[in-house]
């Protein structure tokens, strides 16, 4: 993918470890993306489909996982409409369960989804794509396409543990993406919360200064399927989204 | 599937809605909105497919950008943006940053809107198709004038889900709604007299070798004629610096052009015309070059400090200053009656048969031209091998003054030349004009800084303005060493066997 300022950035949010907001990460930060002027491409590739659900948009894909990435495979036919004019998706639906498999069919795996998303560049500004938690080689398709990380980083010893995990595996990547890891979840009035956030700022210089805040506005965007920038736009969470694409942007347009 | 806009003949804003409503659509309230359509004077984002929009609602101010095969792309600003600089930082403001370049972003129109919008949705709550429904569309068509657009029907398909906008669209059709060829814009800018296109226009014309020499001189002229009426009003009123710049342009190569229609044109509308568009030309100078350097003065001081860049503040005051007097002497030229006969005088000779029929008027164009650009290369040629690292500074103002008349010939007369051909000459040529341009420009604006300092010294300026207007005039005087010193090395680019295929193979084409 191309650096210049108007061509498109590649983002994924991204964890080895499941249920650390990721999801809630994507939507959010492609509702914000978007009113900072954006046109957004949000792809589910996790076979739960929480972003698809989010973003109001059906569970299917037409032809399955293999239609999507495997030889014959193209987005285009995919991109589905959401309730925001600025953000479309592409759906994931249970056959993504076996994505592992497509992309082991296809020459240079590795490459494949950067080869997917160049035919799209044109049409939009940021493409974020929603990743499902492990370590594989759609993990690693997304590596090879994505400008950034977005590692969303609950404040427990087990997830700084996880962030090390990855940041070793991209180590002996030959053209490593951005990390950018962020907290997440933070109930501050917690001690331990408070100083495993401190230590991540410090153990981690490139880690976004932002902190997404754990509050029951970002629970209701489930039952209500939107961003919280729509549900409760005053609300200290919908600020702290707006704030963090802030700071990704300043990364990533300098 | 696309877009489709309806009207209908006698259904207002509420019995279409109440329509629509049966049909089993549920609109939200009706939004008003002030919408002013914002674009560059010569057209640039209509030519990328491209629509922007200032959407005045609810107390906010957004952008909105749409482009052909894309999604729309909207941000908040606090002031609608004129150039480049005011843009918002951003994705939106990148997408628009490259096609501005000097141009400001002009209201083209502005409509106020009430719409009501529904969406169609599946079982699943995923939407399908929105219909908006549009009403009161009052446009300010400039001059106090106002234009009604009748209320209007739009149904858009979401991505990848067409089937249910067709069905709506059939619903409407059997509703006696009439689809449009155009969109809700097109029906503003229609009804307003906008041309969305802008004032663009090319140096060439369509041309054929075997014309009459005369007929192909005659078409010439009379586009840069309304080039130049097309960039009038928008010089008087400074919208931008390109106005002033295309004129003047057009100026310029008109008198190249009467300048070799000698034996094409009668002498007496050659001599008369050739004098009074020296004086308008001459009207033009000073402010252009002003503008020039202010244009150019970022570059000037981009990797100075900061502590000089601010004691230069005053130098670049004193320019703007001195644009400004000189753009009021321009204005009144431009307002003179002498320069409306001029036009007006130029437009008929140009269009009224001569009784004079000068021995090459009948001549094939082909061949007029062929000799002309024989001639004109072979100056340069000649010109060019007599400079020597002793030759004066003149000689290369000559030079450039030859290369431009060269390029003119070949601009002005591009369609009757083989486009490939064409194009790789001007690419020759470009490379010693290049060079040539910047090794005047440095010598004409350190000479302009050397009498800046003289004036500002007058005025009291301080010793840090006076020290950095030094080592500025030091770094222009390098900059024209720099550029003479390249010069040989452009020239003999130029003074090429690959640049005698280009002309042998041009010379043919002509002449054939």
């Amino acid at each position: 993918m191309s650096d210049d300022s108007s061509s498109m950035r590649v983002l994924a949010t991204y964890s080895i470890k499941g249920g650390v907001g990721k999801t809630t990460s994507a939507v959010n930060l492609a509702y914000e993306a978007a009113q900072a002027g954006a046109r957004v491409i949000v792809w589910d590739l996790d076979p739960q489909a929480a972003a698809t659900y989010l973003l109001r948009a059906k569970p299917r894909l037409k032809g399955g996982a293999d239609r999507l990435v495997g030889k014959q495979g193209e987005l285009d036919s995919h991109i589905r409409s959401t309730d925001h004019p600025s953000i479309s998706v592409i759906a994931a639906d249970f056959s993504m369960r076996n994505l592992d498999v497509r992309l082991d069919d296809v020459r240079k795996p590795v490459e494949r989804f950067a080869a997917l998303l160049e035919p799209i560049a044109e049409q939009y500004d940021v493409a974020l794509l929603d990743c499902p938690p492990s370590i594989s080689l759609v993990s690693e398709s997304v590596f090879g396409a994505a400008h950034a990380l977005l590692v969303p980083t609950i404040p427990t010893p087990l997830s700084e543990r996880t962030l090390t995990q990855l940041t070793e595996f991209l180590a002996t990547w030959p053209s490593p993406p951005m990390v950018l890891p962020f907290i997440s979840m933070i109930d501050r009035r917690r001690t331990l919360q408070r100083d495993i956030a401190a230590r991540l700022h410090v153990d981690w210089p490139d880690a976004l200064s932002t902190e997404i805040p754990n509050a029951s506005v970002i629970e209701r965007m489930s039952t209500e399927r939107g961003p919280v920038g729509e549900l409760a736009a005053g609300s200290p969470a919908a600020a702290a989204y707006r704030q963090l694409w802030a700071d990704i942007s300043a990364r990533l347009w300098h | 599937m696309d877009m489709t806009t309806f009207v209908h003949r006698e259904h207002t804003f509420a019995p279409t809605i109440e329509v629509l409503r049966h049909a089993g659509l549920e609109f939200g309230e009706p939004r008003r909105s002030d919408r002013t359509v914002l674009d560059t004077a010569d057209g640039r984002l209509f030519a990328a497919g491209m629509t922007l929009q200032a959407v005045h609602a609810a107390g906010r101010v957004h952008l909105q950008l749409e482009q052909v095969g894309s999604v729309p792309a909207t941000v908040g600003v606090d002031a609608l943006p004129r150039w480049v600089a005011d843009l918002p930082s951003g994705p939106l403001g990148n997408r628009l940053r490259p096609l501005l370049g000097l141009r400001a972003l002009l209201p083209l129109v502005t409509f106020g809107t009430r719409a009501a919008a529904a969406v169609e949705r599946g079982g699943d709550g995923r939407a399908l198709a929105t219909v908006t429904v549009t009403d009161e569309i009052v446009i300010d068509a400039g001059g106090g004038v106002t234009v009604a657009v009748p209320c209007t029907v739009t149904v858009t398909p979401a991505l990848g889900q067409p089937k249910a906008a067709e069905r709506i669209v059939a619903h409407l059709d059997a509703l006696g709604f009439e689809p449009t060829d155009a969109d809700l814009l097109a029906l503003v800018t229609n009804a307003a007299g906008v041309d969305r296109r802008g004032i663009r226009f090319e140096a060439t014309v369509p041309l054929s070798p075997d014309m009459p020499a005369a007929l192909g001189f005659r078409a010439v002229l009379v586009n840069l004629v309304d080039t130049m009426e097309a960039n009038w009003r928008g010089t008087i009123t400074d919208l931008d610096t390109e106005f002033l710049h295309d004129l003047r342009v057009a100026v310029r190569r008109t008198r190249s052009v009467i300048g070799q229609a000698k034996r094409v044109l009668p002498e007496s509308l050659r001599s008369r015309y050739r004098d009074d568009f020296a004086w308008l030309a001459g009207a033009t100078g000073p402010t252009r070059d002003l503008d020039a350097y202010a244009l150019e003065w970022p570059r000037y001081v981009a990797d100075l400090s900061l502590a000089s860049t601010d004691a230069l503040q005053p130098v670049l005051d004193h320019i703007l200053r001195h644009r400004h007097l000189a753009r009021a002497d321009l204005v009144a030229v431009l307002e003179s009656e002498r320069a409306h006969t001029l036009l007006a005088d130029w437009r008929i000779a140009l269009a009224t048969e001569p009784a004079e029929r000068p021995s090459q008027a009948d001549e094939p164009l082909g061949r007029a031209l062929a000799k002309r650009f024989r001639q004109a290369h072979h100056t340069v040629l000649h010109q060019g091998r007599l400079i020597d690292t002793e030759s004066p500074a003149e000689h290369l103002h000559d030079l450039r003054k030859d290369a431009k008349k060269l390029r003119y010939l070949v601009e002005c007369f591009a369609s009757a030349m083989p486009t490939k051909l064409h194009r790789k000459f001007v690419k020759q040529l470009k490379g010693l004009q290049d060079n040539l341009g910047e090794h005047q420009d440095a010598e004409v604006h350190a000479a302009e800084l050397t009498v800046v300092a003289h004036e500002l010294s007058d005025e009291h300026a301080t010793t840090a303005t006076l020290l950095a207007l030094g080592a500025l005039t030091q770094r222009l005087e390098q900059s024209q060493r720099d550029a003479r010193a390249e010069f040989t090395d452009r020239f003999a680019a130029y003074d090429s066997p690959e640049t005698e295929r280009i002309v042998a193979g041009l010379i043919e084409a002509l002449e054939r």
